[in-house]
């Protein structure tokens, strides 16, 4: 039961990945060498078997993710979905924003073609859609798993990767810029998902894109863009108790760090 | 039959024994008696003849789409009584009867894929959290009456009260189905399925705008309710256009 409740934590999952984790300033991360006996590649991956860093230089690698992810306080990233089906010549598209606040805030908005707030904050969830021009709060059933989502994509903004790596099994790619691999170890999560992709930018330094592949072809990638750090948010966008998501436009962030965690409006530490 | 708002692990579990079969029953005839046999009284409108009318009609409904086409929505679930998430619906149709529906989340993740075609309907991917006699049974039923469904030239013709003016067709089991119009503006305005005096099926078209990849206005919003099972879908519609579609479309898997 509870690797049910993983799988299809794991599954809602998915697209959460888009909430595009970034690494910090500090330089790129040492390229490790590549080896034939590189860690496992994910035997669904779309590329042709992409050379993997081998076990020490992933761990190196993730090491440092890990250290500079952990120093962002703040994110705010535009991004643009495309859905691509095998079904249809051309794509889905989607657009949206997505906020996080550390330990645990995050703010997914689609914004076009249609309107859709997640916010989740601590121990609260709410979901709101736009119809005819009116916000309505829809009532989920699913908020302690989408919890559990929130707090892995929470702890993967964090750079926490290998925290999950009894649900994923964890490559890098040796070239650049870097991908890190993330291969379902569950057949019955596989039967949805086979693999997610998070591509790192050229200096390693953010996560340009999320892929995630299905069975038969389809994929969703996020393309994030414009993505600001460390700026002062205000605590009202992340209100889960509201009719209707506070607009984001009249909460535009500042380009301030708050001056420590503990003093974000948000409250959050 | 089993009610909307159960998931289908908690509907296995509570089938496990004989008594909780039972109680399920007992659920589902409450289920019944609460939700399913509630209908409206159907108008039947006036009788009149006017074959120019009727022409008129006919043809603004079958030229309202493309006889092959893809659509895409956003669709609210209300079953049940209970309001449930959101889901974006890529669909492709063609006529008389062929469809294909796939939901994507928020996230772009596939949530489930239907085939419907003459010979039935197929799942090709499942959702436990949707409830599944609304996926087997209604949801590309649903994408038919909105992009598909056209009254036949030999449709009788009725007014009603409000100025709206129908074409009627019967359909088996005693059951009837009407197109209706907005006469001035040769407008389809709803549709809508009756067995006897009641309504057990409405969808209301409104909302009318030009859409991006089809050079007419269509309905940007399409409201529907089903009495017997009990659920509202309400549709956002984003855009349509033409797609020429192959039988692969309507297998399993192109």
């Amino acid at each position: 039961m509870r690797t049910a409740t993983a799988i299809r934590a794991s599954l809602v999952l998915l697209g959460a990945l888009c909430l595009s984790a970034s690494a910090g300033q500090s330089g790129p991360p040492a390229p490790a060498a590549p080896s034939s006996a590189a860690a496992k590649a994910p035997p669904t991956s779309p590329a042709a078997s992409p050379k993997t860093m081998t076990e020490a230089g992933r761990q190196a690698f993730l090491d440092r993710l890990e250290k500079d992810l952990g120093a962002i306080r703040t994110l705010k990233a535009y991004f643009d979905q495309e859905k691509h089906l095998s079904l249809f010549t051309d794509v889905v598209h989607a657009e949206g924003v997505c906020l996080f606040v550390r330990p645990d805030t995050i703010r997914f908005e689609i914004t076009k073609p249609f309107q859709s707030v997640l916010i989740t904050r601590e121990k609260a969830v709410a979901k709101y859609d736009c119809i005819d021009g009116r916000w309505r709060k829809i009532p989920l059933r699913e908020a302690r798993i989408l919890l559990m989502v929130t707090s892995q994509i929470a702890s993967w903004l964090g750079g926490h990767f290998r925290d999950q790596s009894d649900v994923y099994d964890i490559a890098v790619t040796a070239d650049k810029p870097h991908t890190i691999i993330l291969t379902p170890r569950h057949e019955e999560f596989r039967k949805h998902i086979t693999v997610i992709e998070l591509g790192l930018s050229e200096d390693s330094a953010r996560v340009s894109t999320a892929t995630i592949r299905e069975p038969g072809g389809d994929f969703t990638r996020m393309t994030f863009t414009r993505e600001e750090r460390d700026i002062a948010i205000s605590a009202d966008v992340f209100d889960t108790a509201g009719a209707a998501p506070a607009e984001l436009d009249r909460h535009a962030p500042r380009r301030e760090a708050p001056a420590s965690p503990k003093t974000a409006k948000d409250g959050s530490p | 039959m089993t009610a909307w708002g159960e998931d289908r692990d908690s509907r296995e579990a509570r089938c496990r024994s004989r008594g909780a079969i039972v109680f399920a029953a007992g659920a589902v005839l409450a289920n019944l008696l609460a939700h399913g046999c509630a209908s409206v009284p159907y108008d039947r409108g006036v009788p009149f003849q006017d074959e120019a009318l009727v022409a008129r009609l006919v043809r603004a409904a079958a030229e309202m789409y493309p006889p092959s086409l893809r659509a895409d929505q956003v669709v609210a679930l209300e079953a049940g009584g209970r309001r449930m998430d959101h889901f974006r619906v890529c669909a492709l149709a063609r006529r008389p009867d062929d469809v294909r529906l796939v939901a994507i989340s928020d996230f772009g993740n596939t949530i489930f894929d239907v085939v419907r075609t003459p010979g039935g309907t197929r799942i090709v991917k499942d959702c436990p959290e949707v409830p599944r006699r609304w996926l087997t049974e209604a949801a590309a039923r649903d994408i038919a009456v909105a992009y598909l469904a056209r009254p036949s030239p030999q449709a009788r013709l009725v007014r009603h009260d409000d100025g709206t003016v129908g074409l009627v067709e019967d359909l088996r089991g005693g059951r009837c189905r009407e197109f209706i119009f907005d006469p001035a503006a040769g407008r389809l305005t709803g549709y809508i399925e009756a067995r006897g005096n009641r309504l057990v099926y409405r969808a209301a078209f409104s909302g009318y705008r030009m859409a991006a990849s089809w050079p007419r206005q269509v309905p940007g919003a399409i409201d529907v309710t089903d009495f017997r099972l009990d659920y509202r879908l309400t549709v956002q519609v984003l855009d349509v256009g033409a797609r020429p579609l192959d039988d692969k479309v309507f297998s399993e898997r192109p």
